[in-house]
């Protein structure tokens, strides 16, 4: 078992293990079935912060309005399958796509900026975006939303309960994690974090630096999209409150939280906000509208405390360990 | 497929660089003015010249980071200025840098690997189904990262992060990197800067090495014992202008050279 | 949350509806133009972007309405505590949050001061809860008309202490030592450290500036607009966008935009849509950001020939 979390392909197979737990936990009467759906969100926030941990990890930019390309995907998916008849799965790659178009479109002249203006633009994008939902009626329905969405099918097996949901989210989660590995294992992965590491000595090497951001931006909001038309195909209702700036700030938190030092901290991070989101309102009870300030102060606090985010500092602590056990002695040559 | 470079090495019989008539201007500050010279294949060229002269100004314009405002480089038949940096990676030129930047969070063997990047095709596709071509693709560059890092006697570094060499080596670590791209064109941007003696040895004999097998280098360096010992020809600014060109020997009986540097910085010489 | 331009008489010309509009646009305008001023006293500081400038645009205006309704103080001293007290909370950020940070790289920055509106709006939220104000004008509210258009006294009252702001931050500039200070650290931090400024000082001298502007700002058009916990979102981002709009960096651009953006805003909330008002701004961000990143200064420049590069 040691060995095996050793790498990251080894990672995820004991996640897979991991995940096979809380339905023999809820079948044995051990966990509350309503712990499946925050499970389920669990699997579509992941889905969204690998995207972002690679944006922010590999090409050094930030979103702040990726709620925009989950929205996108929710409203493609349930405009297709509601009022088109769209086939499933079809409307699912279609918000793949239109994410990922809408994403190369803002990416593609901002990204060519020094400095944070994909994080603005995004912003920017991200606002209209919802007022667009909010407003243009005849499309969106407006702030009453989209009911009536489809659940999935595999095969002929319509995903009706939490549990069949369950597992076919976590499993595309997994996948996307293992896009997200094999991407940072590759001569691509390489090339994106030369350029975090020194953009000018990686254009030297030939990485063409705007166009390996700009894929990677694209790839994150593609994740998104394919995220936002699962929540849609869930919830089987779809609203504008959903993909505002709130939910790509809460995004954000999840890297910061998470770190972006590896792959596994975006898991983390869309675990622990995940769960928070759901039992801090609980917990706060009567004070439950200020849980925004203990968000804002995670985010202040981890940001001054462990810049390197929760995946981050362990991994810092495991290096600093083995170095403690192992000096190797010819570095200091 | 993978690793050869479709360059036309048999067709051009000119100068391997051809630099023409480069100006550039920071303000009102003519850094560099109207430098002309040229690089013959399989030769070890030195741009010295008193500090503040133009020399890295001159290597920064070859290598695309500035743009001249007039002039032309060509590297064979293809014009430079013009050019992204990474399309120059791609045509074969390959450098150091003077401020070693390298990729601190990435492994020895990783910084290396990353020189073979215009060597290779993998995109995101291949990449994400790590497919049988990428995964050959993977094996080769690892294995043409490692020969590069024998080369320059960091093999047994390979899996260290980059940035836990000490400086002399991750010099040495830039120079591996540059020539896992299988560079026809060489730049090294001091690469003798703040090395110790032994350590500046080091260095000199890797470019000898580097010299004997054929390999076109052009090289801005302080250290003239060094430049001395392993350069064919020597270009001399100051004041961004070339002041002289020739062999070392002819360069040092050069009599605006000698005033140069007696005037601006005696310890150089 | 920004009311649509009021007192319309059901007769009017398309001329005297553009005046209309151009009139409220230039209100907005005007705090839009003391919110960017804000951000670009910040950015050139710290070359951070400060997302909680539009929590100190909230906390002036709300803290105006408890000194004129609550404690029923005289105006103008409501306003100078207004506006001191948004400034020691801009101090108190800029001590706890930002300067622990001084030698993080600006993305950690940002972040950092997205987390700090979100906790400065949830303890406004806290303290004035989330009903919107209605706050008194500072003299009549009987609308004037001209040439077909009418006005609130309380635009004057804008106009006049917008001026009146732009004119003492000059003079802070050009007269004082840390006004000095401030301009040779925006334009290069080094050299002024090299040249014995105190550079920590004149960051925070900066974020208590813009703290101050931003305040002034939510004041005086609280009367026009109500003053609610969660404004500073929405305010905050148009005169970010008005910063973009006019060059980030650029103080003349700061004004120029934040005024351009009014004006452009209110006509295209009244000819094209109300409903898209709001996104008026962002979608001027996106083109700017697109066309021409570097926004409207460069263009001033080579007009005037002066400001810095």
């Amino acid at each position: 078992m040691k060995s095996l979390l050793k790498n990251d392909y080894g990672i995820l197979v004991a996640l897979m293990f991991v995940l096979a737990a809380p339905p023999i936990l809820v079948k044995f009467g051990a966990m509350n079935s309503y712990y499946i759906s925050i499970l389920i969100f669990m699997a579509l926030n992941t889905m969204i912060a690998v995207g972002l941990n690679l944006l922010v990890c590999h090409a050094g930019q930030i979103s702040l309005g990726h709620a925009a390309f989950y929205g996108i995907g929710a409203y493609t998916s349930a405009i297709l399958t509601v009022v088109y008849g769209c086939p499933l799965w079809v409307d699912v790659i279609a918000a793949m796509v239109l994410s990922g178009v809408i994403a190369y479109l803002v990416g593609a002249p901002t990204l060519k900026l020094k400095g944070h203006y994909l994080a603005v633009a995004t912003m920017g994008l991200g606002i209209i975006a919802f007022i667009v939902m909010n407003e243009w009626h005849s499309v969106t329905e407006g702030p009453s939303g989209i009911v009536g969405i489809p659940r999935l099918k595999i095969f002929e097996t319509v995903m009706r309960t939490d549990m069949q949901v369950y597992y076919l989210y976590w499993a595309i989660a997994l996948i996307v994690i293992l896009v997200a590995i094999n991407i940072l294992n590759s001569r691509v992965g390489r090339a994106l974090r030369a350029l975090h590491g020194s953009e000018t000595a990686a254009a030297a090497m030939g990485v063409n630096v705007n166009s390996y951001k700009l894929k990677v931006f694209v790839i994150s909001a593609v994740f998104a999209g394919l995220a936002g038309s699962l929540y849609a195909h869930y919830m089987t209702f779809i609203s504008p409150p959903s993909f505002g700036l709130q939910f790509s700030i809460m995004l954000v938190l999840m890297i910061i939280v998470g770190g972006a030092e590896t792959i596994w901290g975006a898991l983390i991070g869309a675990v622990l906000i995940t769960s928070m989101r759901a039992f801090l309102g609980e917990a706060l009870g009567a004070y439950k509208d200020y849980d925004v300030i203990v968000y804002g102060l995670v985010m202040m606090v981890v940001m001054i405390f462990i810049p390197a985010g929760l995946a981050g500092g362990v991994s810092i602590i495991a290096r600093k360990l083995k170095r403690g056990s192992a000096q190797p002695e010819e570095i200091g040559a | 497929m993978a690793f050869a470079r479709g360059s036309d090495k048999q067709t051009f019989d000119g100068p391997l660089l051809n630099v023409r008539n480069l100006t550039i201007r920071f303000g009102g500050l003519i850094a560099v003015n109207d430098v002309s010279f040229s690089v013959r294949s399989g030769c070890v060229k030195a741009i010295i010249g008193p500090n503040g002269a133009g020399k890295t100004t001159i290597f920064n314009l070859i290598s695309g980071i500035y743009k001249p405002a007039s002039g032309e480089i060509f590297l064979r038949n293809h014009r430079l200025d013009k050019m992204p940096m990474h399309m120059m990676a791609e045509l074969g030129l390959s450098r150091t840098f003077q401020n070693v930047q390298l990729f601190h969070n990435m492994s020895v063997l990783e910084n290396a690997m990353v020189g073979c990047h215009t060597r290779t095709r993998a995109d995101l596709l291949p990449s994400i189904l790590r497919t049988p071509g990428m995964r050959r693709e993977e094996r080769e560059s690892r294995e043409c990262a490692m020969e590069n890092l024998e080369k320059v006697g960091l093999a047994g570094f390979a899996d260290l992060p980059a940035g836990s060499l000490p400086f002399g080596k991750q010099r040495v670590l830039e120079i591996a990197r540059a020539l896992a791209s299988d560079p026809e064109l060489l730049l090294l941007d001091e690469p003798a800067a703040g090395l110790n003696t032994t350590e500046t040895g080091e260095v000199g004999e890797i470019i000898t090495s580097l010299k004997e097998k054929g390999m076109t280098i052009l090289l801005v360096e302080h250290d003239m014992s060094l430049v001395m010992n392993i350069s064919d020809e020597v270009v001399v600014v100051d004041y961004g202008k070339k002041i002289a060109e020739g062999t070392p020997t002819e360069v040092q009986n050069d009599a605006k050279v000698v005033s140069a540097y007696l005037g601006a910085d005696l310890e150089a010489v | 949350m920004i009311s649509p331009p009021r007192f319309f008489k059901a007769s009017m010309t398309i001329t005297e509806q553009i005046l209309q509009y151009v009139l409220s646009g230039l209100v907005m305008g005007s705090s839009y133009a003391l919110i960017a001023l804000g951000f670009t006293i910040i950015y050139n500081g710290t070359n951070i972007i400060n997302f909680a400038q539009g929590e100190f645009v909230v906390i002036g205006s709300l803290l105006m309405v408890t000194m004129t309704e609550v404690y029923e103080l005289p105006m103008p001293l409501a306003f100078i505590i207004a506006v001191a007290g948004t400034a020691l909370v801009a101090f108190a950020l800029q001590r706890l949050a930002i300067h622990p940070l001084r030698n993080s790289n600006a993305m950690t920055l940002i972040i950092v001061t997205i987390g700090a509106s979100i906790v400065l709006r949830g303890i406004s939220m806290f303290i004035w809860g989330k009903d919107a104000y209605a706050m008194r004008h500072f003299s009549g509210e009987e609308p004037i008309e001209i040439f077909g258009a009418t006005i609130l006294p309380q635009s004057f009252w804008v106009f006049g202490i917008t001026i009146a702001a732009v004119v003492l931050l000059q003079l802070f500039y050009r007269k004082t030592l840390m006004g000095k200070a401030m301009l040779a650290t925006a334009v290069n931090k080094t050299a002024a450290r090299l040249m014995g400024i105190n550079v920590e000082n004149v960051l925070l001298i900066s974020f208590v500036v813009s703290g101050a502007l931003g305040a002034t700002a939510g004041i005086i058009i609280a009367p026009l607009n109500l003053a609610k916990y969660d404004a500073g979102v929405m305010l905050g981002l148009k005169g970010f966008c008005a910063c973009i709009l006019g060059g980030l960096g650029s103080s003349g651009g700061a004004i120029i935009g934040g005024i351009l953006l009014g004006i452009i805003e209110a006509l295209g909330a009244g000819l094209i849509s109300s409903s898209y008002r709001d996104a008026i701004a962002f979608v001027i961000l996106l083109l700017v950001l697109f066309v021409r990143p570097q926004g409207l200064a460069p263009l001033k420049e080579m007009m005037m020939g002066q400001e810095k590069q």
